[in-house]
């Protein structure tokens, strides 16, 4: 197994520092570049004022709409891809995504049914989103169980089937609600943190953080995990109750990012796939943090160009699938999915 | 000491003189010297606001079109990406800058830099409570907008009539307006209950089934104008009822009218009902009481619209239901002259 070059490995694990700079440069309001500097660094680095009459404005700009917004494009990509790369893991299947378990149905319906039915409260329809989510996939575990286990291919199934029907529950509510609100159930699927701010980073990243964190340690059990059910009982570990852990914490690190932002695709799918083919192995420990590195700084700039193409804001789900979805299938072509070790 | 008459006289006048002088001044309109008032918007909320506005960003085509005939589109900064398909909207109105809509969003930042003094919006979808909610915490003021019938437009006109510092002419145009419903109004009250045919307004989705516009805003003006809308009557509490072939049948109403919002939808529409089965047994096929009516803002003769072109609408729906009763009602006139005074470019 080709092992990564430290450099490489730490010059990966970096790269969403200078995006996120960058980031902060992107929007529709010009802001002069000095001013930024001075915005930003004025703590650090008092030569640097600021005290144009525009400093107020900017600094708006910057800490009300820009930071909370590229914090939570940061968080949602980590989110999305590290539970792409260890739900992979564990399905041994390189087609998996967290929205497998119905997740994304079951926030989609939960949305739905919160922006048809329920008054307009703010919150309201994250909260729904939120629990429909974690509902999905409980669902989803408990029909997949047999004689206390839940096997990775009756999971898979069991996945499909909840999709099926939560999917089949949001057509009907599409179809009996009202024009105005199926709109909006329509805009919400398409996945957006046009007017994401404090408030959402607040609800979710926290979460996401902790969830990372879990994950983070058990990249070894992952590996473990990933070789099998019966060698892994071999080597002592709790299969059952590990991979309960597993799914558990990605679908709280999926749910509370796709309750606040709708759901975007494809960031877990072909993220872990980049990195296996870039680093060569499918070694939990590299992956992991790697597919958190460039999940993060993906969504990220996708998040750039859906709030600073044109003066309006472009769906940022359909972005990330119209650039994910021909890079898979490059992926696929040209390497011939060879970095899945069998 | 006494107090010659005549002094008292001068006194008198003076005093006169003065208080009418005094009114007058008040009453002035001073458009250029902006003032802070507090405006309570049709959300109920009380808004902080320096009128007159000079720089208003607007997100929906209806209050954009109503901006224009108050006399101030070259105060719209900024608008949604809904109000470029509005014909009834002036040109430069429509290339300002597009800063969302408020299913999909907006973007704050564009917002930011259009500088505007207050972003008029509607409330209640969407996402209108985040954007709102975005927008105070960045210290613009909201005014929020509703409607429901005719009187909220009425009120909306007022409204931003005051925001814009164009009092006058918005009464100008609520006067136009309302002296016109109110005939219609009137009209419609002395028609004999077994006069009033039923009638079903609709459109006819591409799988078949029709929409029917029952408990909202068209769907009233059917009641309004001397028609029992059977969709509001079967389903009060339901703003755009479903239905399929078989309750056409059942509901079988003396007069349907299809809306479009151009001749080639509403083209689709007939061919596809047409085509049903059941097209040939309905009541009002036989009577030949069927109608077109161009809905929305895309085409030259829309005028089943929120905003003041609602009037053309509820005339052309009262010449269709009660012939009899509106046939001395001029629409044409009616609708060039409105457009010729309110909608000049």
């Amino acid at each position: 197994m080709p092992r990564l070059r430290k450099s490489v490995f730490l010059l990966l694990l970096l790269l969403p520092l200078p995006v996120f700079f960058l980031s902060l440069t992107i929007g529709s309001y010009q802001i002069p570049f000095d001013e930024l500097l001075a915005i930003l660094f004025q703590g650090i680095a008092p030569f640097l004022n600021s005290d144009s009459s525009q400093t107020q404005i900017y600094r708006d700009v910057i800490f009300m709409i820009r930071l909370p917004r590229i914090l939570l494009a940061l968080f949602g990509g980590i989110a999305l891809s590290v539970s792409g790369a260890s739900l992979q893991s564990v399905f041994k299947n390189p087609l998996v995504d967290s929205y497998i378990l119905g997740l994304s149905a079951g926030a989609g319906l939960g949305a739905a049914l919160a922006i048809a039915f329920l008054p307009n409260i703010i919150g309201l329809t994250q909260l729904f989103a939120f629990l429909f989510s974690f509902m999905a996939f409980m669902l989803t575990y408990f029909v997949a169980r047999d004689r206390g286990q839940a096997s990775t291919v009756s999971l898979v199934l069991a996945g499909v089937i909840v999709t099926a029907l939560f999917s089949a529950a949001l057509s009907m509510i599409k179809f009996f609600t009202v024009p105005e609100k199926l709109s909006s159930v329509v805009y919400w699927l398409m996945g957006s943190m046009a007017v994401s701010g404090w408030k959402e980073v607040l609800y979710s990243v926290p979460l996401i953080l902790l969830s990372f964190l879990i994950i983070t340690l058990m990249r070894w059990r992952l590996n473990v995990l990933s070789m099998g059910d019966e060698e892994a009982k071999s080597l002592g570990i709790n299969v059952e109750r590990d991979r309960l852990v597993v799914l558990l914490t990605t679908t709280l690190m999926v749910s509370s990012f796709v309750s606040v932002a709708g759901i975007i695709g494809w960031v877990g799918l072909v993220i872990p796939h980049l990195v296996r083919m870039l680093v060569r192995t499918p070694d939990n420990r590299i992956v992991i943090p790697i597919s958190a590195s460039l999940g993060g700084v993906f969504l990220l700039l996708a998040d750039d160009v859906a709030r600073s193409l044109t003066s309006y804001e472009l769906p940022v789900g359909v972005i990330t699938t119209i650039i994910g979805a021909p890079f898979f299938l490059y992926l696929l072509k040209k390497r011939g999915g060879g970095s899945w070790r069998q | 000491m006494r107090i010659r008459p005549v002094i008292v006289i001068l006194a008198l006048t003076t005093l006169i003189v003065s208080a009418g002088f005094f009114l007058t001044i008040a009453n002035f309109p001073i458009n250029t010297l902006p003032s802070s008032i507090t405006i309570q918007d049709m959300s109920g909320r009380s808004v902080a606001l320096s009128v007159p506005v000079n720089r208003a960003v607007i997100l929906n085509s209806y209050w954009n079109e109503i901006a224009s005939t108050l006399g101030v589109s070259d105060k719209i900064v900024g608008i949604d990406k809904y109000t470029i398909s509005s014909i009834y909207i002036p040109k430069a109105v429509r290339e300002r800058p597009v800063v969302g809509d408020l299913f999909g969003g907006v973007n704050l930042e564009t917002i930011l830099s259009l500088k505007p003094d207050v972003v008029i919006m509607d409330f209640g979808y969407g996402k209108s409570g985040d954007i709102i909610k975005s927008l105070e915490s960045l210290g613009i003021p909201v005014i929020c907008m509703y409607s429901n019938n005719f009187n909220d437009q009425i009120n909306a006109i007022r409204l931003l009539g005051k925001i814009f510092g164009t009092e006058a002419r918005a009464e100008s145009l609520i006067n136009f307006l309302e002296i016109r419903h109110s005939v219609l109004i009137s009209t419609t009250s002395r028609i004999p209950a077994n006069e009033r045919p039923t009638v079903l307004l609709c459109r006819v989705e591409k799988d078949g089934l029709l929409t029917a516009y029952g408990n909202s805003t068209w769907g009233k003006i059917v009641e309004d104008v001397g028609g029992i809308n059977i969709a509001l009557r079967s389903f009060p509490s339901q703003s755009w009822p479903k239905i399929n072939l078989e309750t056409l049948l059942v509901w079988n109403p003396d007069i349907i009218i299809i809306v479009g919002y151009d001749d080639a939808a509403l083209k689709s529409q007939l061919d596809l009902i047409m085509k049903s089965s059941v097209w040939g047994n309905l009541k009002a096929v036989k009577d030949s009481r069927v109608y077109t009516v161009l809905i929305g803002s895309r085409t030259e003769g829309a005028y089943l619209d929120w905003g003041p072109r609602m009037l053309i609408g509820e005339m052309k729906l009262a010449k269709m239901i009660q012939p009899k009763y509106f046939s001395d009602l001029n629409v044409d006139l009616v609708s060039d002259l409105l457009i010729s005074t309110y909608y000049s470019k």
